[in-house]
C-alpha cells in the first residue's frame, strides 16, 4: 500500500509577511483527525486564556477535514476556527462549496493566520508559492464584487476564493466568511476576525490531488455508501426541496419561532406561503451541490427583477423570515442575498432584527435611538435596510452589529430577557422547548447555542427500540421527554464531531450513515488508516473535551450552559408543542455524568482528561 | 452491425459537484487530481451555469490532424479517439486545435483526454443527477425529443 500525504499545515504571521509550512504528522491525525479537531488543537496550543477575539494574537484557522476533496462522498468542507468574538469563547464555522478541496490540492490540510497586516490584504497561494498582495482597492467590496475582482486580477477563474464583506470589515460581530458566493462559514463572527487581521479574502489554487490508497475497494465503498445513505428519509426530500423542506418538518412539530419566539408556530395556510414546495414552483430553476455530492441539497434560483443566486436554507427562511415576521418569498430571499454579499451570518442577522423589533415593542429602546425607523413585526422592506445598517455599523446598525446579546448589554433595561442566545450565540430557528434533546444540544455546545455539535436529528428518528439499545431508554427519543437526552446528546455530540474532523457533510451522514463503523470503512480504502469505530469515538469525545478546557481556561463553567430564562417561564403558546417548556438543569446533570464531568462545575475531571490523553491541558 | 454509443450531457440536470472529475481522475490515475481529470465542469456561479466539457469524440478529429507524430488514432469499431503515449512528444498542438477544449495539458506536459474508460465511463455510472450518460446513438435524439415534448407539453397544458 502506498502512503497517504496528509497535506501541510502553512503558517502565515500577516504582521511580518513570514510563512513556513510543515507536513501533518500520523499521530496529529489519529488523535484530532484532522479538520475542525486539529485546529482545536492548533487553537489551543497558540493561545493562554487571555487573547481578544478581535486582537491580532487571536489565531485564525483554515482546516480542511481528512478526506475534505477526496473520493469520499460529500467531502467539500472545510472548518474556520478562532476565538468567537460573539461568545469570547470557542469559536468555528463550517462551510461546503469548493474551496476546501482546491485548497487540499495545493498541497494544505491547515492554514493558520497569526497577527495583523498593516492594510488590507489578501492571501493568494498557488501551489507551494505564497504571495500576501495588496487588497485596498477590494476593501470596501461586497463579497461577489470581491471574488470577481481577484479572478480578474489573478487571471484565472478557477481559483477558489474565500472572502469577507463589507460587515467583516467593519467588524460586525456576526460577519461570516463567504466562499463560492453563497456558502457561508456562518457561525461565531469569524468573518470579524477575518476583518480585525485587514485579511480581505484567501484565493487557493491547487494542481495536486488526494491520494487514494486501495482503488477497488474504494470504488466498492463508494457505491455501498450510496446504497446506504439512500435509505435514509432525509436524502430524497433534501435531494428534491433541500433544506427549505424542513419548513414543514419543523412547522409541523410546532417549532418554528414567530416575532422572536414569541409563538412558534406558522398557522396552515401562511406556512404554505414559505414552504420548500412554493420554494421549488416558485424561484428554483434546477438542483446545485458542493464538492462530490450525491444528495444535492442546494439550488439555483431566481426572483424574477430582483436576483439570482444559488441557495436557501431552512435556517435562513426561518431567521429572514418569521421569525421577524416576514412570511414572503421574495423578502426572505432578498435579505438572503444581501446576506451574502454584505457577508453577514443570517441566523445571527435575523436574530438581531427579530430581538430589536419586540425590544422596540416593549418599549426598552426609544425612538431617538433607531435612526427615524419604523419598526415593526412583518415589514417586508426593513431587513433590507437593516442588513445594510448593520454591516456598516451605521446608527442603530452599529447596535445590532453586535449581535442580540451584545446589543442587549448595551441596551440594558432588562432587555437580555429577549435575545436568544446561549453564550453570545443566537438559537436557531428551531424552539428547544419543544424539542428537548435540541434544547440540552444548545445549552452545552462548544461554540455557544448551536445545532450542528450534536444535530440530534435521531432524538425523532431513531426508533424506541434503537434508543433503548444505545442509550439505554427509550424516552431519549420522546422529544418532550428529559430522560436519558444527558447520554443521548453526548453521543450525538462524539459521533458529529467525526463529520468535522473528516470534512464530510452532516446532511451524508446524518441517520443511515451515521455510525462510526460506517464511517471507518470510509476511511481506511482513502487513507490507509485502519480505525476501530470505538476509536472513532473516543477521537470525538477527545475533540469535545479539548473545546471544553478551552472554553473553561476562559472561565466559562456551569453557569454558562444554560438557555434564556423566557424559554422556561414562557410556554409555547400555540400550535402543536404548546404548553412546552424547557429547563435544562436536571438534564444538564445527567449530561455532565455522562460526560465524565463534575457535575457542579462542568469541568472535565482530571480522571477524564487522563482516560482521553488530554491530562497535559 | 454493432451498437455505438456517445458520452452525452444534460446541462440542465448538472448540479456542478464535480463528481465527474473526482472519479475520472481516481479511476485513470490512481488519486483525486481534478488537474488531470479528462473530465471538467466549467462554472459560471453567478449565472448557475454547470458544463462539463470533455472530448466529443470528433467522426473528424481536429486533433489527429494536427498531430505531428500520429500519437493520437480513432479507433474505427469503438470510435474512440486516444494518445499513444510513447509517441506523443508533448508539443500540445492537439490542445491548442481541439475547439472545445477536450484535451488536458497537465503541469507535466503530458496530453490526456477521455477514453470513455474503454466503454463503460465512471463519470456516468456515478452521476448523482445523471446529467451524463452514457447512451446509443440513436437514443440520444430519442430521449432529446421527448424532453423537448415534455417541456412543449407543458407550455401548451399552461
Amino acid at each position: 500500500m502506498s502512503k497517504f500525504d496528509f497535506g501541510k499545515v502553512l503558517q502565515i504571521d500577516l504582521t511580518t509577511g513570514q510563512y513556513s509550512s510543515r507536513p501533518v504528522t500520523e499521530e496529529e491525525i489519529y488523535n484530532y483527525m484532522g479538520g475542525r479537531g486539529l485546529s482545536a488543537k492548533f487553537l489551543y496550543d497558540l493561545t493562554s486564556g487571555e487573547e481578544e477575539p478581535l486582537s491580532p494574537q487571536n489565531p485564525l484557522i483554515f482546516g480542511n477535514g481528512l478526506l475534505t476533496g477526496s473520493a469520499a462522498p460529500c467531502s467539500g468542507r472545510y472548518t474556520v476556527t478562532a476565538i468567537s468574538p460573539l461568545t469570547g469563547g470557542f469559536g468555528d464555522g463550517n462551510s461546503g462549496g469548493f474551496f476546501g478541496p482546491e485548497m487540499r490540492y495545493a498541497g494544505y490540510s491547515h492554514i493558520i493566520f497569526l497577527g495583523k497586516a498593516e492594510k488590507p490584504v489578501y492571501v493568494y497561494i498557488e501551489n507551494d508559492k505564497v504571495e500576501i498582495r495588496d487588497a485596498s482597492h477590494l476593501w470596501g467590496k461586497d463579497t461577489w464584487e470581491t471574488d470577481t475582482f481577484i479572478k480578474e486580477e489573478l487571471g484565472d477563474l478557477e481559483v477558489q476564493v474565500a472572502c469577507i464583506g463589507q460587515a467583516g470589515e467593519n467588524l460586525a460581530k456576526i460577519a461570516c466568511i463567504i466562499n463560492n458566493l453563497t456558502r457561508a462559514i456562518g457561525r461565531c463572527g469569524m468573518g470579524a476576525v477575518m476583518g480585525s487581521k485587514n485579511l480581505k479574502a484567501v484565493a487557493v489554487r491547487g494542481h495536486g490531488g488526494v491520494d487514494n490508497v486501495d482503488l477497488e475497494k474504494t470504488f466498492e465503498i463508494l457505491s455501498e455508501t450510496r446504497k446506504l445513505a439512500e435509505t435514509d428519509w432525509s436524502f430524497k426530500l433534501f435531494g428534491t426541496h433541500g433544506t427549505p423542506g424542513l419548513v414543514d418538518v419543523y412547522n409541523s412539530r410546532g417549532v418554528v419561532p414567530v416575532k422572536n419566539f414569541q409563538k412558534s408556530w406558522v398557522p396552515d395556510g401562511e406556512a404554505e406561503k414559505i414552504s420548500g414546495d412554493t420554494f421549488l414552483k416558485k424561484y428554483s430553476k434546477k438542483h446545485k451541490a458542493c464538492y462530490n455530492c450525491v444528495i444535492h441539497c442546494s439550488h439555483f434560483y431566481e426572483v424574477e427583477g430582483s436576483h439570482k443566486e444559488e441557495g436557501l436554507e431552512f435556517e435562513s427562511i426561518g431567521a429572514l423570515g418569521p421569525r421577524i415576521g416576514v412570511i414572503d418569498y421574495p423578502s426572505i430571499l432578498k435579505a438572503n442575498h444581501l446576506c451574502n454579499r454584505y457577508g453577514l451570518d443570517t441566523i445571527g442577522a435575523g436574530d438581531v432584527i427579530g430581538f430589536i423589533l419586540e425590544v422596540y415593542e416593549k418599549g426598552l429602546i426609544s425612538n431617538e435611538e433607531i435612526d427615524g425607523l419604523t419598526l415593526n413585526w412583518g415589514d417586508n422592506q426593513l431587513a433590507e435596510v437593516l442588513l445594510k445598517k448593520m454591516s456598516y455599523r451605521e446608527g442603530l446598525g452599529d447596535l445590532l452589529a453586535e449581535g442580540s446579546y451584545g446589543a442587549a448589554k448595551r441596551i440594558g433595561k432588562g432587555s437580555e430577557y429577549f435575545s436568544a442566545h446561549v453564550k453570545g450565540q443566537a438559537i436557531i430557528s428551531c424552539d428547544p422547548r419543544g424539542l428537548l434533546g435540541w434544547g440540552l444540544a444548545f445549552a452545552v455546545a462548544s461554540r455557544g447555542a448551536d445545532h450542528l455539535r450534536a444535530h440530534p436529528v435521531v432524538e425523532y428518528i431513531f426508533t424506541p427500540e434503537r434508543a433503548k439499545e444505545i442509550w439505554g431508554t427509550e424516552k431519549a427519543v420522546d422529544r418532550t421527554a428529559e430522560e436519558g437526552k444527558g447520554k443521548l446528546i453526548k453521543w450525538c455530540e462524539d459521533v458529529r464531531a467525526l463529520a468535522d474532523c473528516l470534512g464530510v457533510c452532516k446532511f451524508f451522514t446524518r441517520t443511515a450513515y451515521l455510525l462510526p463503523e460506517q464511517l471507518a470503512k470510509l476511511i481506511t480504502p482513502i487513507t490507509g488508516i485502519s480505525l476501530e469505530a470505538s476509536n472513532l469515538l473516543h477521537v470525538g469525545e477527545r475533540i469535545n473535551n479539548l473545546e471544553r478546557m478551552f472554553n473553561v481556561r476562559r472561565k466559562f463553567d456551569r453557569k454558562d450552559d444554560v438557555l434564556p430564562e423566557r424559554f422556561a417561564k414562557e410556554a409555547i403558546p400555540e400550535g402543536p408543542s404548546k404548553g412546552m417548556t424547557i429547563d435544562v438543569s436536571n438534564m444538564l446533570d445527567d449530561y455532565y455524568e455522562a460526560r465524565g464531568w463534575d457535575i457542579a462545575t462542568g469541568k472535565p475531571t482530571q480522571d477524564k482528561l487522563k482516560e482521553l490523553g488530554l491530562d497535559e491541558l | 452491425m454493432s451498437e455505438k454509443y456517445a458520452l452525452i450531457v444534460d446541462v440542465d440536470k448538472c448540479a456542478g459537484c464535480r463528481m465527474c472529475e473526482t472519479v475520472c481522475s481516481l479511476g485513470h490515475e490512481g488519486k483525486v487530481i481534478p488537474s488531470k481529470a479528462r473530465i471538467s465542469v466549467i462554472k459560471d456561479e453567478q449565472n448557475g451555469i454547470d458544463f462539463p466539457v470533455f472530448c466529443q469524440q470528433c467522426e473528424q478529429p481536429l486533433c489527429i490532424e494536427v498531430c505531428p507524430t500520429l500519437a493520437l488514432t480513432k479507433d474505427t469499431e469503438t470510435g474512440i479517439v486516444s494518445i499513444n503515449e510513447n509517441k506523443c512528444i508533448g508539443c500540445a498542438m492537439c490542445v491548442m486545435a481541439c475547439p472545445i477544449g477536450g484535451i488536458v495539458v497537465t503541469d507535466e506536459k503530458k496530453m490526456k483526454k477521455c477514453n470513455l474508460c474503454e466503454g463503460k465511463p465512471r463519470c456516468a455510472a456515478n452521476c448523482p443527477t445523471k446529467a451524463l450518460e452514457y447512451l446509443q446513438l440513436t437514443k440520444i435524439t430519442k430521449q432529446k425529443q421527448r424532453k423537448g415534448l415534455g417541456r412543449m407539453i407543458r407550455l401548451i397544458g399552461n
